[in-house]
């Protein structure tokens, strides 16, 4: 029983996670037309601000001088104390735990900035090209740099919800889908405002929309800024709830997964990213299931990206809208139109 | 002879139709000049004839055979030829490389017998033999790919405004090699011309299109005297056929 | 060309030089290994890329591919990796030929808009990587030798003072075989003609009757065989995995840029360049002041690529010879 329960909070935990991707995916692709080839960057930003100021900014606070402390050696070490120190301040560790979020979404944002400039002028193929191997960067510089978070070695992350005891796993994944719901909520509210018409409008009609003195650049910028923010916040939510940041977890196969999700739900739509992530999961989560029952000489993972990269193609080839297509007009409410042409 | 008869044609691009009921006929031996306003449907016309867009009705009979449904290169295999205003000669190659090309298909003992008599029609050809197509001038080009077409021994070649931002003396030459091209050597021509007046003086009989129907067609001759042609041109006036 | 770029070329082109001068001898004929791969491979990626307008981000793999084939071989059967050099051709240009078919030709008759084309290109590539994973751990467990992270070992010759491999030359021949094969190929015969022609203008190719999917088909597979027949090569420099081909593809990008992704020479020519200035740029910033760790080389291409796309977006070769429209061969 308590197994069962463990495996849902784990599902819904990603979930919220992959929610998150999914809908700052479809911000910037499906609705606005920028095909984002270098998510992973973005999301190892956010990630990577919780590991390597988590326990350095708590450092104090538990009496240890960093300064005179091997951080890669001792991470582990210090973010035990934090955690411990969390326990007892909960205040402290929602704070903490909030004012990283915002942090990662700053950095995210700020990486979103910068990769805006090539986005805004490449043809998509070139910007193609850029972003995937931009992805790398991360995993790269994650690696090597050993301050940031521990080379290879990875970094220990602290539990911001060790004070709820027994509750802390459910508080954790509580915690986290109201995030999720939040940000789905704030991005729909967006894509049905006017500012949501003019996303579709530069992504069906990019000289059109042009015409009409809408400022392409500007607003193709606020989009990558706005979605990198948001994958900053996935990658932080998904450092806190793995309690590590280990590099090689970011790799473009990341950025692979979220496009999974947003092209079997249907571009263009919010409701289709959370499908697309729900089927992800689903479709994930039963092959590891299946993993016990399964013995194969190799990682039975792998069998989840062969499958999926089969599913990417036929959804491709035969529906390229993906489950969920776009409606023609999510901003106008046809209802009202219709009566008021009636009368 | 009809060479070719279009019958009731309605045409058009997926789900948008641009022609509506045309009706045209060609015969051996003459030219056939398409003309009419811009956005009237000529150059659709000619892409339906080769079977280039959605044919929704009608019927496309070439040499008494039913065409309508066959692939473009099926069509070009029985000696019919569309020249577009654009995309008629492969720019990165040389003008060797494209003959070379246009004769891809032709048996080695006739190969050589073909290109020289194309040649023999467009002698300044041979003059760039080894130059790259995109540094030709415009009406080079044209000659270039009109020998392309002509190595193919076609039967009926149609024209998608071939004097296009030409300058008028070159237009002029390429009209009038046209003209000896059905003079000469008995080709069919249709030819879609922004230019009316070059396109009535060269052609035998003209079709006048207006958003996508054929509001008339005469001698050519009479349509170049006709004071009316303006207005007819326009759509703002209506004739009784020529022909019945 | 402006006067701007003139200079600048001008001043990379003598810093180049000048470096090669200080540079040992055998550490550029090594090098000379990694710029022919390179160039090979990204000669492929072109061609496809001339044939789909996307990049084929399973490129990478397809020489994976060719090295594993060798590998496997040299396992079973003891065969020395230069002989099943024909072999691997043949493996990764079938390949090559069965994505084309399978997945692009598909996707290209409905119509799929280029960024539907990317994402299957990289699905596609995450399939062959898996597929590569997969195989390297369950020959790893049935053979009980390891299939990753191999090298192979390599003949040695003493040149005066200096050591050189044998691969060195080997990938010489074969990239210089390569491009004059192409050549030949491309200009003087009439399939190679089609082929061009076909790539440039495949409405009219068609109309000419000139089959366009065998023109397109016979195109991918010899990018695939390219790229195999150099994936070869690759362990002799360095420690081989299933994404060993992958981690090239950011050479491949920078080379395909640099020489403007619409024509072939200029792929051979950017392959030779990024190869050179990323053995020279490590070789220089690894020394003092700088001491740049050697992990962090692919920064070179990076660099490169993006300097290029910012700066000269048609290549640097069309920017040399004063293209405009970057329609040229």
């Amino acid at each position: 029983m308590i197994d069962i329960f463990v495996l849902i909070l784990d599902f819904l935990a990603f979930f919220s996670i992959y929610l998150i991707l999914s809908i700052s995916l479809n911000l910037e692709y499906g609705y606005t037309g920028i095909p984002n080839f270098g998510k992973v960057l973005f999301f190892a930003g956010g990630a990577f601000t919780v590991g390597a100021l988590a326990s350095r900014i708590i450092a104090p606070l538990v009496g240890v001088n960093l300064a005179e402390i091997d951080f890669v050696k001792y991470n582990a070490f210090l973010g035990i104390k934090v955690t411990n120190f969390f326990a007892e301040n909960p205040h402290i560790a929602l704070l903490m735990f909030i004012a990283l979020l915002a942090l990662a979404m700053m950095v995210g944002a700020i990486l979103g900035y910068l990769a805006s400039y090539p986005a805004i002028r490449l043809r998509e193929d070139y910007l193609g090209m850029v972003l995937v191997v931009s992805g790398e960067l991360a995993r790269i510089v994650g690696k090597n740099y050993d301050p940031l978070i521990c080379g290879t070695f990875g970094v220990f992350v602290p539990d911001p919800f060790s004070w709820a005891g027994r509750l802390q796993s459910i508080v954790r994944v509580a915690v986290m889908l109201a995030i999720a719901y939040l940000a789905f909520l704030t991005v729909e509210k967006l894509s049905r405002s006017p500012y949501g018409r003019v996303l579709r409008a530069i992504r069906d009609n990019e000289v059109a929309a042009d015409a009409y003195g809408k400022n392409i650049v500007k607003v193709r910028m606020q989009v990558l800024v706005i979605g990198s923010a948001l994958a900053g916040l996935a990658g932080a939510l998904y450092a806190f709830y793995m309690g590590t940041v280990h590099p090689d977890d970011y790799s473009p196969l990341k950025t692979f997964v979220v496009w999974i999700m947003v092209i079997m739900g249907g571009r263009g739509n919010n409701t289709g990213a959370a499908v697309g992530a729900l089927i992800y999961l689903l479709v994930n989560r039963t092959i590891s299931f299946i993993k016990h029952w399964l013995y194969a000489p190799f990682d039975v993972n792998y069998l989840s990206y062969l499958i999926f990269g089969a599913i990417i193609i036929l959804i491709l080839i035969y529906k390229p809208q993906g489950l969920i297509p776009e409606k023609p007009s999510e901003t106008l409410d046809f209802r009202k139109y219709l009566k008021k042409t009636k009368s | 002879m009809v060479l070719l008869k279009v019958e009731n044609l309605n045409s058009g691009y997926n789900g948008l139709q641009v022609l509506y009921s045309v009706n045209i006929e060609v015969e051996e031996n003459e030219i056939v000049a398409v003309i009419g306003p811009n956005g009237s449907g000529k150059s659709t016309l000619l892409k339906s004839l080769f079977g280039l867009v959605t044919i929704y009705s009608g019927r496309i009979l070439f040499e008494d055979r039913d065409i309508t449904r066959l692939k473009p290169h099926e069509r070009a295999r029985l000696g019919l030829v569309y020249l577009p205003q654009v995309g008629s000669t492969f720019e990165k190659l040389t003008v060797r490389e494209n003959i070379a090309m246009a004769s891809f298909l032709l048996n080695p003992s006739i190969r050589r017998k073909r290109i020289e008599n194309a040649l023999g029609i467009f002698p300044t050809v041979r003059k760039f033999m080894d130059r790259k197509v995109y540094t030709l001038s415009g009406g080079e080009r044209q000659m270039v790919a009109i020998t392309m077409a002509l190595i193919r021994n076609p039967k009926l070649i149609m024209f998608d405004e071939p004097t296009a931002s030409l300058a008028p003396k070159i237009a002029r030459e390429i009209i009038d090699k046209i003209a000896l091209l059905r003079r000469e050597h008995g080709l069919s021509i249709i030819l879609v011309e922004q230019n009316t007046r070059l396109a009535l003086e060269v052609s035998d009989r003209a079709y006048i299109l207006v958003t996508g129907r054929c509001i008339y067609h005469g001698e050519s001759r009479e349509l170049l005297n006709d004071r009316d042609l303006g207005k007819l041109y326009l759509g703002l006036a209506h004739r009784e056929d020529g022909f019945s | 060309m402006d006067s701007a770029s003139l200079t600048l070329l001008t001043f990379l082109m003598t810093l180049i030089t000048i470096l090669i001068l200080f540079t040992p001898p055998d550490l550029l004929l090594n090098s000379l290994t990694f710029s022919n791969i390179i160039s090979m491979l990204t000669v492929g990626l072109v061609l496809t890329y001339l044939t789909l307008k996307v990049p084929n981000f399973a490129h990478g793999d397809l020489a994976s591919i060719g090295f594993y084939v060798s590998y496997a071989l040299y396992r079973a059967y003891g065969l020395n990796p230069y002989f099943s050099i024909p072999v691997s051709f043949l493996v990764s240009g079938a390949v090559a030929l069965m994505i084309y078919k399978a997945v692009y030709r598909v996707l290209q008759r409905r119509r799929a808009d280029i960024v539907n084309l990317m994402v299957a290109s990289i699905a596609v590539d995450i399939i062959i990587r898996t597929i590569l994973y997969i195989y390297s751990d369950a020959m790893r467990e049935y053979t009980r030798t390891f299939y990753r992270g191999f090298i192979f070992h390599d003949v040695t010759f003493r040149v005066g003072c200096y050591s050189v491999s044998f691969v060195a030359i080997a990938s010489t021949i074969a990239s210089v075989s390569m491009v004059l094969a192409l050549y030949y190929l491309l200009m003087k015969t009439k399939t190679g003609i089609a082929m061009r022609a076909a790539i440039e203008n495949p409405d009219l190719a068609e109309t000419l009757g000139i089959d366009i999917d065998k023109m397109y088909s016979l195109s991918w597979f010899i990018a695939g065989g390219i790229a195999g027949a150099a994936g070869v090569f690759i362990p002799f420099r360095m420690a081989s995995y299933p994404d060993t081909g992958w981690n090239l593809l950011l050479r491949m990008f920078s080379a395909a840029v640099l020489g403007g992704l619409d024509n072939i020479f200029g792929a051979i020519v950017g392959g030779y360049m990024v190869g050179l200035i990323e053995v020279l740029g490590i070789y220089y910033l690894s020394k003092p002041p700088i001491y740049l760790s050697s992990a962090y080389r692919p920064a070179i291409p990076y660099v490169i690529l993006v300097s290029v796309l910012l700066f000269a977006p048609k290549g640097v070769l069309n920017l040399v010879l004063g293209r405009r429209c970057g329609k040229h061969d």
